[in-house]
């Protein structure tokens, strides 16, 4: 494929369609894409079904980063990549489905490895407020609410 | 009045908690939104300790952590680091077997107090692990037990055909995992010497059999210790009894998958005392301890399985005492935290850091009779175990058998359809096998049977066969009265065929009455007069008695042709 040489750029274009130009030897870091390229179903501009234009602008400067450092020292991509990966929650799990759905090996790889570090040695009520949306408030009292739910009589 | 506010409120905190905290609840969508196979690949790069853990956080939770398919993506994930486990066998004081934990702090090692689990056996002993299963052996080494310490779960095997009667400790066990089948296997090896003669036999038990089976291959030498498993083979020392015939290799391998035997290639030693050999499980790889030295003890590690290559990674320098040639008296236990190793003299424990050299390390209470250190790699693999009660009844027929037959009779096939309860549910494959055996008793007679399109070969082949039994003749003859009733009963049905609507109203009395007029005695067994009943729809009544008639006579002479077959 001469397609490296030549550096073709490609759209991407986001669900909430904004448009990404990006060189090929970058979007190919995603199975997804490379996949449409070879089949050369990818003519003009590809569409990047749900994922928003942040997640995208995310995506692709990580996927520039390991691009460029791929001669760099290992050690200095890790650093980025933990830097990378240090968000909020919600855009850690929009970034994790976005990887998922375009098939972004590496960044789904730090992306999980950082999730995994997050549950790592919490404690159940920790993880409980953390990742499943409970209430702080909900679990001090939801044995005082047991009670009364038990006590009430249903007429 | 005041019981209803207090429901509503209830009802705003348990549903919708959002209001309550609101800066929260952009969180919570939370781990929920993701899919699965990614839950299952960030679980699997968590330590097992916070693993089971978190099983309590929700039940979705504990359904991933408990999934088979978790503990293998973990196992290939390899990211647990080996702990060390103090089994205190049952002495006079305590009748349980404990598992502790080892913990070394401030250049001491200790057990930890409360044990992790507990096994309830008496004089059992370790055989061998795989992937975090132990396997013990009590009874003399005749029976087997599986066990996850960290599940706390047990399973007892079957008992093994072959009973022990030469001297004791004559049995090497075994404990691998087949990656082609997915099934852990165990192998027990009995020698038996007579007129000086070694016998062996070979049995293997895969998880999830009823029985053992016997394998004719047998090892080209006997084994002593404890069998490594891996890279997929079970690996034994020779036993030192045999080093005068002078074996081209000390260890003995077998294949997990195709279950055979054959000698491992190992490097150059100058001693050939297999005392001072040993063998270890290395983080998944086959190591080989040298203590034949008295300055050092050389660790080899078989890195590629495939091309056999020794590399000797580890050389402790330890000089044994004056008077000793060899450092023998060691015993090195395995893998510690953060790859360090574990040795064991008699004055105690050393450990051994490839950075920092050999340290002496003081104990508490580690050194007795009754207790054995071992090198445990964590798994989440759970044993699948039956119900505790579900054993009675692989010895011991159902209590009610024939009461319940008298009660349930009408509802199951006998003859050329029986299918057992215990038999999984017949498969259409099995359906086809069962009919074809059915028209084979109908047909091998002579029998003409128009209704049987595949029988015209056999039924011609098998003309010459003459009965002998009376028995037989009388069956054979409702048969062929069965058959031309059936033929008749067809040619009614398919003169009616196609008449009128099945479903119209004024079809229905008719159709009400037919079906009231036919008994239904064990005639459905070949399904036929059933599926045709919505086709005499406007037939008259005699004509549906007639039918009805008929067909009872199929249904009774079926019934006494199996009747004859079977008593005969």
């Amino acid at each position: 494929m001469s397609s490296s040489l030549e550096k073709n750029m490609l759209i991407l274009r986001s669900s909430d369609g904004e448009e990404f130009i990006v060189p090929e030897v970058v979007a190919v870091m995603s199975k997804a894409i490379k996949n449409m390229v070879e089949d050369e179903c990818a003519s003009n501009t590809i569409p990047v079904p749900n994922v928003d234009a942040n997640i995208l602008a995310m995506v692709i400067e990580f996927c520039k980063k390991h691009d460029e450092s791929e001669a760099e020292a290992a050690s200095d991509l890790k650093t980025f990549d933990s830097e990378f990966v240090n968000r909020g929650q919600e855009a850690l799990y929009d970034l994790i489905t976005a990887a998922n759905f375009r098939d972004v090996k590496e960044l789904l790889d730090a992306l999980c490895q950082n999730v995994a570090e997050m549950i790592k040695g919490k404690s159940v009520h920790h993880i409980r407020i953390q990742f499943l949306g409970y209430q702080l408030f909900e679990i001090l009292t939801s044995n005082f609410i047991w009670n009364i739910w038990c006590d009430r009589d249903f007429d | 009045m005041e019981e209803t506010n207090n429901n509503n409120i209830i009802n705003n905190i348990l549903y919708k908690p959002s209001n309550i905290n609101s800066q929260c609840s952009e969180q919570q969508q939370a781990m929920d939104e993701l899919a699965l196979d990614i839950v299952f690949d960030i679980f699997s790069r968590i330590p097992i300790k916070s693993l089971l853990q978190s099983r309590s956080v929700s039940k979705l939770w504990c359904h991933i952590i408990d999934d088979p398919f978790l503990a293998n993506m973990h196992l290939t994930k390899a990211i647990e680091e080996p702990i060390m486990l103090l089994l205190s066998y049952p002495t006079l004081k305590r009748k349980n077997m404990s598992f502790h934990l080892v913990q070394e702090s401030n250049r001491t090692l200790k057990a930890i107090e409360n044990p992790i689990a507990k096994l309830d056996f008496n004089e059992c002993s370790l055989e061998g692990s795989c992937h975090g299963l132990l396997s013990f052996s009590y009874n003399k080494k005749q029976c087997f037990v599986l066990f996850n310490p960290l599940r706390n779960k047990f399973l007892e095997l079957p008992l093994p055909t072959t009973t022990l009667q030469a001297v004791p400790g004559v049995v090497s066990c075994g404990l691998g995992f087949d990656s082609s089948t997915r099934a852990y296997k165990l192998v027990r090896i009995v020698y038996q010497e007579l007129d000086l003669k070694v016998l062996s036999r070979v049995e293997l038990y895969s998880l999830g059999m009823s029985e053992w089976k016997e394998i004719v291959e047998v090892p080209p030498y006997p084994m002593q210790g404890k069998a490594v498993f891996a890279h997929g083979f079970l690996h034994w020392l020779v036993s030192p009894f045999f080093t005068h015939e002078n074996p081209e290799s000390m260890i003995v391998s077998f294949n997990i998958e195709n279950e055979k035997f054959h000698m491992t290639p190992h490097p150059n030693f100058h001693s050939k005392d297999l005392d001072l050999f040993q063998l270890l499980d290395l983080n998944g790889n086959l190591g080989m301890v040298d203590r034949s030295c008295h300055t050092k003890i050389d660790i080899w590690v078989l890195q590629g399985w495939e091309k056999k290559e020794w590399v000797k990674e580890y050389r402790i320098n330890i000089h044994a005492p004056s008077g000793r040639s060899d450092n023998g008296h060691f015993e090195v236990k395995g893998m510690w935290e953060h790859g360090e190793i574990l040795l064991q003299s008699e004055e105690g424990f050393f450990i051994y850091n490839p950075k920092t050299g050999l340290r002496y390390s003081q104990s508490l209470g580690l050194e007795s009779n009754s207790t054995v250190l071992y090198s445990h790699r964590r798994s989440l693999i759970s044993i699948p175990k039956a119900h505790p009660n579900a054993k009675q009844f692989q010895t011991k027929g159902l209590e009610h058998y024939e009461l319940m037959s008298e009660i349930f009779a009408k509802s199951f096939a006998t003859g050329a359809f029986a299918h057992s309860s215990r038999q999984d549910a017949p498969t259409s494959d099995d359906e086809r096998e069962m009919d074809e055996r059915f028209h084979a008793y109908t047909s091998a007679k002579g029998v003409v049977d128009e209704s049987c399109s595949s029988g015209s070969k056999r039924k011609s082949s098998s003309q010459g066969q003459s009965t002998k039994n009376p028995k037989l003749d009388e069956a054979l003859q409702s048969w062929q009265r069965s058959c031309e009733a059936r033929e008749r009963y067809y040619a009614q049905a398919e003169a009616n065929a196609g008449a009128a609507d099945a479903y119209s109203v004024p079809a229905c009395p008719s159709q009400v009455q037919g079906e009231v007029g036919v008994p239904n005695v064990h005639g459905n067994e070949d399904g036929v007069p059933s599926m045709q009943q919505h086709n005499h729809v406007n037939m008259s009544r005699e004509q549906l008695v007639q039918m009805g008639q008929w067909r009872d006579e199929v249904a009774a002479s079926m019934w006494a042709a199996y009747n004859n077959r079977y008593m005969i």
